[in-house]
């Protein structure tokens, strides 16, 4: 292996890990997918963007794939799932696709008016969660399970946030297709970053007890580094 | 070859048959009267549309059930749904060639909420006794402001991908073909021209994804042409029938254009045998 190419949200670029606004408060040299390509002794690549969407996340992990095709067999896959309700659309007008999450863009494109405008109308007429997770976000989980068997991709799935248990919880029937041995503590208690994070009590520096949110912290990185590390050295 | 019990098929009216069901009419009466010439329903021959279709035919042929899910004027994004649906779902699934006919990549579709609960498709829809005006209002917004088809054609290779991998490593029969996208003629645009309206990273990601499409070969051609339009034309040059030939009706209409230009009978036998001698002797009918 010469590769670790890991994508998803916050939980995967390191958010929230050092006070430094001129480096977005991202701690690069911190995060598990930094700590996790050190442990392999392999290139760190992480696409991961805070308030990237799961449309994000198989959109780019799949440009990579066959932009990187001589890469490929050098190459370990970790892709960690974010929110269910988040996706992204085209803009034609920015020319580019803009992150949409609990039910407007996020924090990088907060000043597009009109985005904003035509989103809120999308959510109120279009949007709906349950089709939402059954027909595309369970499917590109399948899917991409699917891209990377075929294709002999080493790969491992985890989940940033609790999506698991929304997924095989609600829609059983899905539970089938889910390979649960390329996922990291699938059916486990501790089966998400977030819940580890918690567990260790370890948050990052946006913690707020009122809210009892935050990133995970310093340690709740390495803790789920070791983790995906032991997780590989096992496969 | 796997033995298949089931025939799934899934596209627009040219997977649905529509054109066929006028045959009886004009063949009764010498006059071609479709839909848009507002036939009544006693008028149409819906059994001789599902006896000829290209779905029937290629299920007789394999001796299989046809299980047909397509819909007059709807997308891919309809089809890709339900055909996800089926293979993730449906029990038949395993046993099932699953059969996609791509079409228009303007058409969509859009979960409409409550009290409509449901996927409707559009265009055409911008009927304002159908849809309320907010969401006409909206669609036509989406369309000038968030589609382009060239970003929506790379998001559907990619979910072509996505369906063959899953397929072949389930053993699941799927034909592709292409019934009115013209797939090839986006799929060889030159990135020149694609740099004239985005970002070079993003034509150098579209070129990987397209590239890699064209890889694996995912289309199946009919009658040795990419694209049945093609097909069309070329039987029809080849033999000149004006009804239930290579379109339902080539009779001229006031504009010069044919009345009917759905597949007819023999277009339907066309398609059936062409997908069936690439899955039976793995060549193409030429």
């Amino acid at each position: 292996m010469k590769y670790l190419y890991v994508n998803g949200c916050s939980m995967s670029d390191g958010t929230c890990l050092v006070d430094d606004p001129t480096v977005d408060d991202i701690g690069y040299d911190i995060r598990w997918s930094k700590l996790l390509s050190d442990k392999l002794g392999v290139k760190e690549i992480n696409e991961g963007e805070h308030g990237g969407s799961n449309d994000r996340i198989v959109r780019m992990t799949i440009d990579w794939c066959v932009n990187n095709k001589d890469k490929l067999t050098d190459t370990i896959f970790v892709v960690c799932w974010t929110c269910p309700d988040r996706f992204e659309i085209w803009s034609e007008y920015y020319k580019r696709y803009i992150q949409i999450s609990t039910g407007h863009t996020t924090h990088d494109d907060v000043d597009l008016g009109m985005a904003n405008k035509l989103v809120k109308s999308f959510i109120i007429n279009h949007f709906n969660l349950s089709e939402r997770i059954k027909k595309h976000f369970i499917n590109n989980v399948i899917f991409l399970q699917s891209f990377f068997k075929s294709n002999n991709i080493k790969y491992i799935f985890c989940d940033g946030e609790p999506v698991i248990d929304n997924l095989v919880g609600k829609y059983k029937k899905y539970k089938f297709f889910i390979d649960g041995e390329n996922w990291w503590n699938y059916n486990d208690k501790i089966n998400c970053f977030d819940k580890l994070a918690r567990e260790l009590n370890s948050f990052g520096i946006d913690w707020s007890p009122e809210d009892n949110h935050g990133h995970p912290g310093v340690e709740a990185h390495k803790y789920f580094a070791n983790e995906l590390y032991k997780f590989i050295e096992k496969e | 070859m796997k033995k298949y019990k089931y025939v799934y098929a899934n596209g627009c009216s040219y997977t649905h048959g529509e054109g066929l069901n006028y045959i009886s009419h004009y063949n009764k009466t010498g006059e071609w009267k479709n839909s848009d010439m507002g036939i009544s329903d006693d008028e149409r021959d819906e059994k001789y549309r599902k006896k000829w279709r290209y779905s029937k035919l290629l299920a007789d042929k394999l001796g299989c059930k046809e299980i047909n899910k397509a819909c007059n004027g709807t997308s891919m994004d309809r089809a890709y749904r339900l055909i996800t649906d089926f293979i993730l779902t449906d029990e038949r699934a395993k046993d099932s060639l699953i059969v996609w006919q791509l079409t228009y990549i303007e058409r969509g579709e859009q979960f409409r909420n409550l009290p409509v609960g449901n996927f409707e498709s559009y265009p055409p829809g911008y009927d304002s006794d159908y849809y309320l005006y907010k969401e006409i209002k909206w669609l036509k917004a989406y369309d000038k402001y968030y589609f382009h088809p060239v970003v929506k054609l790379i998001d559907f290779m990619k979910k072509i991908l996505f369906l063959d991998s899953y397929c072949k490593e389930n053993d699941i029969g799927l034909v592709i073909f292409d019934g009115l996208l013209g797939i090839d003629h986006f799929g060889h645009t030159e990135s020149e021209q694609l740099e004239e309206h985005f970002h070079p990273e993003d034509v150098s990601n579209f070129r990987g994804v397209i590239d890699k499409f064209y890889e694996r070969d995912i289309i199946y051609p009919i009658c040795g042409e990419s694209f049945v339009v093609a097909a069309q034309e070329k039987r029809h040059k080849k033999y000149l029938k004006i009804v239930n030939g290579a379109y339902a009706c080539a009779e001229l209409d006031n504009k010069g254009k044919y009345k009917d230009t759905h597949p007819g009978k023999d277009m339907m036998i066309d398609i059936a045998e062409s997908i069936y001698n690439k899955i039976v002797k793995g060549d193409i009918n030429d």
